[in-house]
């Protein structure tokens, strides 16, 4: 048994890393069916207080693509063009407009950068102009002096920031729209890639990503006339209450369905009250209903606060309902630069803004008339804080102060420039499947595993006898690695995913037909069994790796190339021929050797 | 069991005739290709699609009839798999949720009592399309520039590249005009889409598969048989691989059938042209790849 010693070993250490990554799968498949076979109370009880295992199980299992568990996959595209008239502002005019268009079409022609073509277009229309005519920026030290090549650097971190600041918008969206596992990247320079499992209503979803990100400043309401809405919300539910309590006959048990869901003690007059996270939907279906919409007065409106003011010790967040004016002051678009700096006397981290000169003009009135009140800063619905006015501002400045960290200081800055985010967000491909359609799929994949797998086994055993056995042996120790190497590299199964499974499932048999064949050749040719086998294994092998290489060389290409499940069709190939390669060659060897050598058996091979 | 034991075809003779074959698949598919166009899919046209599942089956014209004139053009209308369930496709160019919010109102006025659910949908924009097929194009030029140096430094003959790059676009070609041509009456889908690319660059990879192991016979039994003549030596060499490359496509032949019978509709076009790729792959390997080997070797030398 020369040198199979360190092929066995080879296999057991291979085999034994392809279950440890499949184990969390496994285990992940036993604990859902176990959670599903519990009782309505138990389970919710089982889920709580095994929340982490549970999800340390799902984050290692093997991942399910979009198109087998159902789910929503949106590509937006930062309109770029859009974004760099408006950086010019006031300067833009036909020529730089001209500019930019002729540019957009050639970046889509060539599949090059946008802003390299504009460049580009711009230097080869004025030999001699300067883009700085354009372009200025006090924060990026963009003057009229400043190069082409300087500009085009600019203009790119513009494009990218505003990439990320949308990103971070979506990523904030997403969260509140309580997604799990949703998955946010980047798509090259201007696109956005959003994944989202499990999500169902498409046309709220379409709308809360692409919403523009809407910056406005709202006075808060009058405290008075807050407490009295408040009242009256209140009161119009506790009867509600009572009249459902007359049918149930269970006196006085019912709860105020609003006040099951809001803690109505407001932390200060604006305050209407707070709710957790996952309460809120609740709250706004209550708010929502028509009868309570006429009680509040039309000049104030509810909104829910952008974070959560405090965490209980249970981990859960709150978040407060504010009433702000139904009348927006300013909107964001005066906001030309926002940055995190210190006050210098607490040291507190703040967030600094600075408007243009319109806003400035408009900013000092409402401040000046404001004074000793607060002023809500609304992003897209959501009120990000509402701090005081101590001055009259009148040099377009302001400030936010009474920030926890650095950190939060920063995402205030992403959100204000969010709010200014020039370039507007288009879909530009979107893919959904139905929970039903993935378990259709996800049967259809088994099923056709295990026909294609058994047509396979038989066919084998039928044309190369305990040859053919051997290397089923071999196919089914393949598919346990091809598995393990998936989750190894935490890819994603997909539908073609498992087509390329059962693809590999015919094709794998091929290294051992080449090898077999081999064999019954040089058998023909007068060698007796041990030097046929030695023989078939040796000459076949050119043939394998050369055929195995060029099958490899086109998923690398697919994956390169392709994008969603067809990267998932890639990678299983090539797992597959990794693994096949494997199994053929080394697996079936050692069984092969060990049934000649050590129990003197003739294998047959047809 | 055994199939061809020793087999003994002459298959360097029967060239001709595979060439008069290829020949009049080669044409068939170049005029379906140039006078239909390609019939691409969603991905690399753009548009916007959707499944929807209704409760009992329905009548696709029907519903093609209706929606024609809300959409303010005649959309696609196919079955999905199952009579229930119903493809859309519409190059309406508006807002996406208005799109669908449109077809919905159709169906309800229409079908009222049998309700449909969106089960599927897929929207791609121009633009995006237009680089989905960027894509797809780079990743064939790619695969058919890796696979011919490849060949070239493995076996150090261009003949040899130039063999199975022939052979590839002959299966590709013949595979892209049966889905052309029969595009519009197949029940399942059989545009070109990204699935569709997958699946040629998979028959590239496996018709390739099958040419490269007859050309390693050829190389290992030009050592073996100095003396023989070069195309007796090449039918030999494919005789002596015969039952391989049959086993192997057999074997391949039923998975891919077992995923067009029980892979879902998702899968059926995909299936389908991996089903075509492996019949033609094979015949290929036998009849067109090392034909032209022998054929270019004899103009090297005749020249």
């Amino acid at each position: 048994m020369q040198g199979n010693g360190t092929k066995l070993v080879a296999i057991a250490a291979f085999l034994l890393i392809a279950i440890y990554y499949l184990w969390p799968t496994l285990a992940n498949t036993l604990e859902q069916n176990y959670i599903e076979d519990l009782p309505e109370a138990e389970r919710v009880e089982y889920k709580e207080e095994n929340t982490q295992r549970l999800q340390e199980l799902r984050q290692n299992s093997l991942s399910l693509g979009l198109d087998l568990q159902g789910g929503m996959h949106v590509t937006m595209e930062v309109g770029t063009a859009k974004l760099l008239r408006e950086l010019a502002g006031n300067n833009a005019d036909t020529t730089l407009n001209n500019v930019i268009k002729a540019a957009q079409e050639q970046a889509i022609e060539n599949d090059t950068d946008f802003i390299d073509e504009m460049v580009s277009e711009f230097e080869q229309r004025y030999p001699d102009g300067r883009l700085s005519r354009y372009y200025r920026s006090e924060a990026e030290d963009i003057t009229r002096r400043s190069s082409n090549e300087e500009i085009k650097k600019y203009l790119k971190k513009q494009r990218d920031s505003a990439v990320d600041r949308a990103m971070e918008i979506i990523r904030t969206r997403v969260d509140r729209y309580g997604v799990t596992e949703p998955a946010i990247f980047k798509q090259g320079n201007s696109r956005v890639v959003v994944e989202l499992p499990g999500v169902a209503n498409k046309s709220r979803i379409r709308d809360l990503l692409k919403g523009t990100a809407r910056l406005e400043f709202r006075l808060v309401g009058q405290p008075d006339q807050i407490s009295s809405t408040k009242e009256r919300i209140v009161s119009y539910y506790n009867q509600q209450a009572q009249s459902d309590t007359s049918d149930t006959l269970q006196q006085g048990g019912q709860q105020n369905p609003l006040l099951e869901v809001l803690n109505p003690r407001g932390r200060n007059p604006y305050s209407v009250g707070y709710s957790t996270g996952r309460d809120t939907a609740r709250v706004n279906e209550l708010l929502q209903k028509p009868e309570v919409q006429e009680l509040m007065p039309r000049s104030l409106t509810l909104m829910w606060g952008a974070t959560p003011f405090q965490t209980t010790q249970q981990g859960q967040e709150l978040f407060e309902l504010i009433a702000v004016r139904s009348d927006v002051e300013m909107t964001g678009d005066v906001i030309s630069e926002a940055s995190v700096n210190f006050d210098q006397t607490t040291n507190q981290p703040r967030v600094s803004m600075n408007m243009n000169a319109e806003g400035a003009r408009r900013w000092a009135r409402i401040t000046g008339a404001n004074i000793g009140k607060p002023i809500a800063i609304v992003l897209d619905g959501y009120v990000y804080s509402y701090p005081n006015v101590e001055t009259k501002i009148s040099d377009g400045r302001s400030s936010i102060s009474g920030i926890g960290d650095v950190k939060e200081a920063e995402d205030l800055v992403n959100i204000l420039l969010s709010g200014a985010l020039p370039a507007p967000l288009e879909i530009i491909e979107e893919r959904t499947v139905g929970a039903t359609l993935g378990e259709e799929s996800i049967q259809a994949g088994f099923y056709s595993t295990a026909i294609g797998l058994l047509i396979v086994v038989l066919f084998m055993i039928a044309y190369y006898h305990a040859g053919g056995a051997i290397a089923d042996l071999a196919l089914l120790l393949n598919i346990i690695f091809i598995l393990g190497i998936l989750a190894a590299f935490k890819a994603t199964l997909t539908l073609p995913g498992i087509a390329g499974i059962v693809l590999t499932i015919g094709m794998a048999v091929d290294a051992n037909v080449l090898i077999f064949d081999r064999i019954r050749e040089e058998k023909r040719s007068g060698k007796t069994l041990r030097a046929a086998i030695e023989g078939g294994y040796s000459n076949a092998m050119s043939a394998i790796i050369d055929a195995n290489v060029t099958t490899f060389f086109v998923g690398i290409i697919l994956y390169s190339f392709g994008v969603g499940p067809i990267k998932g069709f890639a990678v299983t190939l090539m797992a597959g021929i990794v693994a096949s390669l494997f199994s053929a060659i080394v697996i079936t060897r050692v069984v092969v050797d060990y049934l000649t050598r050590e129990k003197s058996a003739e294998i047959s091979f047809g | 069991m055994r199939w061809f034991e020793t087999p003994d075809f002459n298959f360097i003779k029967a060239h001709k005739i595979g060439y008069v074959i290829s020949g009049i698949l080669l044409v068939a598919a170049l005029i379906g290709i140039f006078t239909k166009g390609l019939q691409y899919g969603i991905d690399f046209k753009g548009g916007k699609e959707f499944v929807l599942e209704f409760d009992e089956p329905i009548e696709v014209v029907e519903l093609r009839s209706a929606l024609s004139e809300p959409l303010g053009s005649t959309p696609v209308v196919k079955r999905f798999g199952s009579p229930q369930d119903v493809l859309i496709r519409t190059d309406n160019p508006g807002e996406i949720s208005e799109v669908q919010n449109t077809i919905l109102e159709v169906v309800n006025q229409q079908y009222g009592q049998n309700k449909a659910t969106v089960i599927k949908t897929d929207i791609v924009g121009a633009r995006f399309a237009e680089d989905l097929k960027r894509g797809a194009m780079n990743a064939i030029i790619f695969a058919l520039v890796v696979i011919f140096i490849y060949i070239l430094i493995r076996f150090k003959n261009w003949t040899f590249s130039a063999g199975a790059v022939a052979a590839l676009f002959h299966d590709v070609l013949i595979v892209v005009g049966v889905f052309t041509i029969f595009g519009e009456i197949a029940p399942f889908s059989m545009q070109i889409d990204q699935a569709i690319i997958a699946a040629f660059l998979t028959i590239v990879g496996y018709s390739l598969n099958d040419t490269v192991v007859v050309f390693d016979r050829i190389r290992e039994n030009s050592l073996l048989y100095k003396t023989m003549d070069y195309d007796k030596m090449v039918n030999k060499s494919l005789n002596d691989t015969l039952s391989r490359t049959v086993i192997t496509s057999v074997t391949t032949l039923f998975v891919v059938t077992v995923l067009f019978i029980f892979g879902g509709e998702v899968l059926k076009g995909f299936s389908f042209a991996l089903m075509l790729g492996v019949i033609i792959g094979t015949y290929s390997s036998l009849f067109v790849a090392s034909s032209m080997v022998v054929e270019l070797k004899r103009r090297k030398e005749n020249a």
